[in-house]
């Protein structure tokens, strides 16, 4: 195979098929009348329909998309740097390893009650948990990636006389690349997660508050229409990462 | 090419303490010896010899326990900065950058003189073209043979334009035909350009194909021989092989070591 074809989508024929059968059961559970709680599919779509209509979804998604952009960007920069400097000086990797690997491991859900007491009942706890949920996982993987750079690769470097500085920037960070954007993809998907979680656990606004909201007063369809948009978020979140990842890591 | 200059290796001695169970390991024993401006020099000896510890000190990146390495008058691990451009390297594999097409490989040595990027780019277009590589210049590395990235590794070391060239068993991987081709391209190169060349092999076979002269290492790495090859034709290697075994036989040396 081609490289050029091993990058095609990783939806195939046959992953629509399963997609679209799984669908279809859903539809014939539905009508079957099984439970409340699985209603026919197609009722989940006029539902969506509906809520798109309102508005409903644009204003609970442009807060919970806000709070998304706001909190990842913040845990892309600060992972990657964080994971940069751990790769690169020890003091910093044995200062922080401890700590990484601990909270990497902890149920997140659980601080953001400390988040609430800290920020308030405010968004503001949604974009320091999607920071949470994302943080972790960017910051390990470029670790990872630095220092998983060849060791030969690093000897020719010096034999070429470059620098500490020189051999960072030409080839501990290039080939960390392709690790750090594996963060970054695997980020966008925990900061999807860390959004709703924080949304529901505030109640306040967002996605994740209708997820609540719907929840509750047993409107079973529009639950399942917002948890399908949310789903949908977190597909394309992780598509356009990947897209980056394509146009910048071409020599794979 | 930078000014041609002496290798001078005097009482050089190196041992190294083993991280893991903080033993004393003898990588060189004793060496002595001088390389002229403008020879061609194979190294030979057993593998794990302590060849590869000596070009680690000559490149001045290693700093011997005793004794010296100076290179017209300066030792490479004192002065490592003085030294950028002035030696290069073919290592045993290609050690090409993966996420770099063959010209940028070639120009990374380039880079770290500080070149202006125009003449890094005609440069190294300049010496890939001269190593048959004038159409694969945007080729990654994954996409070249392991002769052609070994060429590549050739061109990046000439580039630099280094009064010392060496090769740490460059071409030992590569099949018997590539590997005699790209060796006598290497010292061919050397030569034409004025440049000292060392080349470290393990097999007494191919160090007699090479150049003016053989030094032969011991285990830990003392000077077993130093055999002068001028004077003998290109189908002497059997009265070649002789002599060595002679010379090493004077100096009461198993010439299995060799083999």
């Amino acid at each position: 195979m081609t490289p050029a074809a091993k990058r095609d989508s990783d939806l195939g024929p046959t992953g629509l098929a399963a997609i679209l059968g799984l669908l279809a059961v859903w539809e014939i559970l539905g009508r079957l009348d099984v439970s409340l709680f699985l209603p026919p599919v197609s009722e989940v779509f006029v539902a969506w329909w509906g809520l798109i209509r309102d508005g409903t979804l644009f204003q609970a998604g442009a807060s919970s998309l806000a709070a998304l952009v706001k909190g990842y960007l913040l845990a892309a920069v600060l992972g990657v740097g964080v994971g940069l400097a751990m790769g690169r000086f020890a003091v910093v990797r044995y200062l922080l390893d401890g700590w990484i690997n601990a909270l990497m491991s902890a149920p997140l859900s659980a601080l953001v009650p400390v988040l609430i007491a800290l920020f308030g009942i405010r968004d503001t706890v949604v974009v320091a948990t999607v920071f949470l949920f994302a943080f972790f996982v960017i910051a390990v993987n470029t670790l990872t990636g630095v220092r998983g750079t060849e060791r030969s690769l690093v000897e020719m470097g010096r034999a070429f006389g470059a620098g500490e500085a020189t051999l960072f920037r030409r080839i501990y960070l290039p080939s960390a690349l392709p690790a750090v954007m594996l963060g970054l993809r695997l980020g966008v998907v925990q900061a999807v997660k860390g959004m709703v979680v924080g949304e529901m656990l505030i109640s306040l606004v967002g996605l994740g508050e209708r997820i609540i909201s719907y929840g509750n007063t047993f409107l079973v369809t529009e639950l399942y229409a917002v948890i399908l948009s949310v789903l949908l978020v977190a597909i394309i979140c992780s598509q356009l990462v990947q897209a980056c990842e394509r146009a910048l890591v071409r020599w794979k | 090419m930078s000014a041609p200059a002496p290798i001078e290796v005097a009482g050089l001695r190196k041992v190294y303490r083993q991280t893991t169970t903080g033993e004393a390991v003898t990588a060189i024993q004793q060496l002595d010896f001088r390389i002229e401006p403008g020879e061609v020099v194979a190294i030979v000896g057993q593998t794990g010899c302590g060849k590869s510890t000596f070009f680690d000190i000559l490149i001045g990146l290693e700093a011997p326990t005793a004794g010296s390495i100076e290179i017209g008058g300066r030792t490479p691990y004192g002065d490592f900065d003085g030294f950028r451009g002035r030696i290069a390297t073919v290592f045993q594999q290609d050690r090409l950058l993966p996420w770099r097409s063959a010209l940028d490989n070639v120009r990374l040595g380039l880079e770290m003189l500080g070149l202006p990027e125009a003449q890094q780019v005609e440069r190294s277009r300049e010496w890939l073209a001269r190593l048959g590589l004038g159409d694969f210049l945007q080729a990654y590395p994954h996409e070249l043979s392991g002769g052609m990235r070994q060429r590549v590794a050739i061109a990046r070391a000439f580039a630099v334009q280094p009064g010392i060239l060496l090769a740490d068993e460059a071409f030992g991987h590569l099949d018997e035909v590539t590997a005699s081709q790209l060796r006598d391209e290497f010292v061919g190169l050397a030569r034409a350009n004025g440049a000292t060349a060392v080349l470290i092999t393990h097999q007494l076979e191919e160090a007699i194909g090479i150049g003016n002269r053989i030094l032969v290492f011991g285990k830990p790495a003392t000077l077993l021989a130093d055999v002068r090859l001028d004077g003998y034709g290109a189908d002497d290697t059997a009265l070649l092989r002789e002599a060595i075994q002679a010379t090493l036989q004077t100096n009461r040396i198993d010439p299995r070591l060799l083999q």
